[in-house]
């Protein structure tokens, strides 16, 4: 068994078109990995800064995985969540990062994305900040095969920063960069 | 007709020394399956006897202690014979001629260094295997011995293994008794040979708690599942690759919800393990003319050669738009190849579009105009496609990926190189052992 510590925070949101957010993380593994040891999801508190177009969360991230094998390896997946005046709240951007192959210290970007509006009305609903689509299917985020009929629009960046500590992977063959 | 006993192991937990263990091993041949008694004219009833099996030898023996066959003490006699150590020991011990034991039954013990072909250990109480390493174990975490008789050929009786720092002994099959339950072997040779066989504990001083009595016993027989080593590798001398993609964003191109497709292909010696090699990208609509993706995806193949030198993999992509109209509109074509090595690379490629003409530029206006388009045959070049100075291409956009590889190969030589100690020292050995085996078949040959 190989063992990955990841260790870091999600610092912030940048460039979103709503000012109060908060976000929804996991990490996702596949069949060959486990969680060791921490919380491998969460929800940061909400934010907003007056000044700068983002929201600092320094959320931090404490994860032990351990691993039988190569495949599936995790990935950060971050839902970020507007809220408005009166305490409604809704996705305004889904995104996903690998988790890098090489230890050390990593700031990722995380490009994410939000379920377009369809109708002129819901255009307005989005522009006045009372609400936004959702997916009715969550897998629908990662999964399936005719991808392109899900209309999104780009969003903000989450910035992620990891610490990575790698071991045995070597024992068994591994070769990183 | 008769019962045959299944063979159990069974664990033992002792405080007591090993040296201590003694047990007696008695084989006898069956000649007839019923037990008939044998009449002879004679009034005495002590010649009554049930018993009409031959007894071929019984042996006491300690823990460790060497008893040889007829081979072995062939083998030895000549000194031609002993390559290592142990083997020159056994030489001397037979010529001396001193303490040496031989017989039908003869044993095989750690110096022996003797891994059998059948294991008996595998049928436990509950027909479940027990989990122990199938590697040669470390001498200090656990000791064998084994008894074998000599029959046509050499069989099995009777396995124990000692395990000192948790003071487990574990024997298979378990202690039995010649009236009850013996153990029977069946060879079929030129007729079936049937032979019982019996294994009692005779140790004067050790005080033996079967482990099945005590909860606590069996969780030091737990960590003999060595979860450090479970990992899931490629098949002996081959490579497997991860490659995780992902397609973070776009920019530059010309119309709205863009989406990517993407195919991957990879060289012909390699097998696709797990992921898919195609797929797309969702709809996307620019903001401050960026199209953010962050489309992430991994696949894993699986070369057969060993160190694949100067493989790669090509990625083609294509950018098309779709309006509210469903007018599909071809934005860009890509393609990139990428070198199999462990890396992380985060990459810019350029898109081209053909120009077909100011027809094409208005049908593409009006009604989108996207039309199949072989990238793969475009690019390769490979089908006689030699002639390309025809075709006018307009750049595009750009699109940025960021590609991971990981490299994982099964290659004990290759492993032994990370430094690990622990490994350089089993490599070793086993290249001690490789020597040592083509030794003694250079010796048969010679």
């Amino acid at each position: 068994m190989a063992e990955l510590h990841i260790i870091g925070q999600i610092v912030k949101a940048i460039e979103f078109e709503e000012p109060k957010l908060f976000c929804k993380w996991s990490i996702q593994i596949g069949s060959s990995w486990k969680v060791v040891e921490g919380e491998s999801e969460g929800q940061t508190v909400t934010a907003l800064d007056r000044l700068e177009e983002s929201s600092t969360f320094a959320h931090p991230i404490d994860v032990h995985l351990g691993t039988r094998g190569v495949q599936g390896w995790p990935k950060i997946h971050v839902e970020i969540f507007a809220v408005n005046a009166v305490n409604n709240s809704w996705p305004v951007g889904f995104g996903f990062i690998h988790i890098p192959t090489q230890p050390g210290y990593h700031l990722l970007e995380i490009n994410t994305w939000k379920i377009a509006p369809y109708t002129f009305l819901d255009k307005l609903r989005e522009r006045f900040w009372s609400g936004g689509y959702t997916l009715s299917r969550s897998d629908l985020i990662y999964s399936g095969t005719e991808r392109y009929k899900i209309l999104t629009k780009s969003s903000g960046k989450v910035l992620v920063e990891v610490m990575l500590l790698y071991r045995n992977f070597a024992k068994f063959g591994v070769e990183f960069k | 007709m008769w019962r045959k006993y299944d063979k159990h192991s069974a664990i033992y937990h002792t405080k007591s020394k090993i040296e201590n263990l003694h047990f007696s091993v008695s084989l006898k041949n069956i000649s007839s399956l019923i037990k008939v008694p044998k009449f002879e004219k004679t009034s005495d009833v002590q010649s009554l006897s049930l018993d009409n099996d031959e007894l071929i030898g019984e042996l006491e023996i300690k823990w460790q202690e060497k008893v040889f066959s007829s081979v072995e003490v062939e083998v030895y006699s000549d000194v031609e014979n002993c390559s290592n150590e142990v083997q020159r020991k056994y030489h001397n011990l037979i010529r001396d001629g001193e303490n040496v034991r031989q017989g039908k039954i003869f044993t095989y013990v750690q110096e022996d260094n003797f891994t059998p072909s059948e294991e008996l250990l595998c049928h436990t109480e509950s027909k479940r295997s027990i989990p122990y390493k199938k590697e040669t174990p470390d001498p200090n975490e656990e000791e064998v011995m084994y008894v074998y008789a000599s029959l046509s050929p050499d069989v099995l009786l009777f396995e124990v293994r000692w395990r000192a720092k948790e003071g487990v002994l574990i024997v298979c099959p378990d202690f039995n008794d010649c009236e009850d339950n013996p153990y029977y072997i069946e060879i079929d040779s030129d007729y079936r040979h049937l032979y019982s066989y019996t294994v009692k504990n005779t140790s004067p001083s050790l005080d033996m708690l079967s482990a099945k009595l005590e909860k606590n016993m069996k969780l030091g027989t737990r960590p003999i599942i060595d979860i450090d080593r479970i990992f899931d590798m490629p098949p002996k001398h081959s490579t497997r690759f991860l490659v995780l993609l992902e397609i973070q964003s776009a920019s530059f191109f010309e119309y709205e919800n863009l989406h990517i497709r993407y195919k991957i292909s990879i060289p012909d010696r390699f097998i696709l393990e797990e992921g898919e090699l195609m797929g797309s990208t969702h709809s996307s609509v620019s903001l401050n003319s960026i199209w953010k993706f962050g489309h992430c995806f991994q696949f894993a193949i699986l070369s057969s050669t060993k160190v694949p030198i100067n493989e790669n993999f090509t990625i083609y992509l294509e950018a098309i738009s779709i309006d509210s109209w469903t007018r599909e509109r071809p934005e860009g074509f890509a393609f990139y190849t990428i070198e199999l090595r462990p890396q992380q690379i985060q990459i810019e490629i350029p898109c081209f579009r053909v120009d077909y003409g100011l027809l094409e530029r208005i049908e593409r206006f009006f009604i989108g105009g996207r039309r199949h388009f072989d990238l793969e045959k475009f690019c390769s070049g490979n089908d006689g496609m030699l002639n390309r100075y025809r075709t006018k291409t307009i750049s595009t956009g750009s699109l940025i990926m960021q590609c991971q590889i990981i490299m994982q190969r099964n290659d004990d030589l290759a492993r032994g190189i990370n430094l690990d100690n622990d490994l350089c020292v089993f490599n070793l050995e086993d290249v001690l052992k490789k020597h040592h085996e083509a030794r003694v078949r250079l010796e048969s040959v010679v």
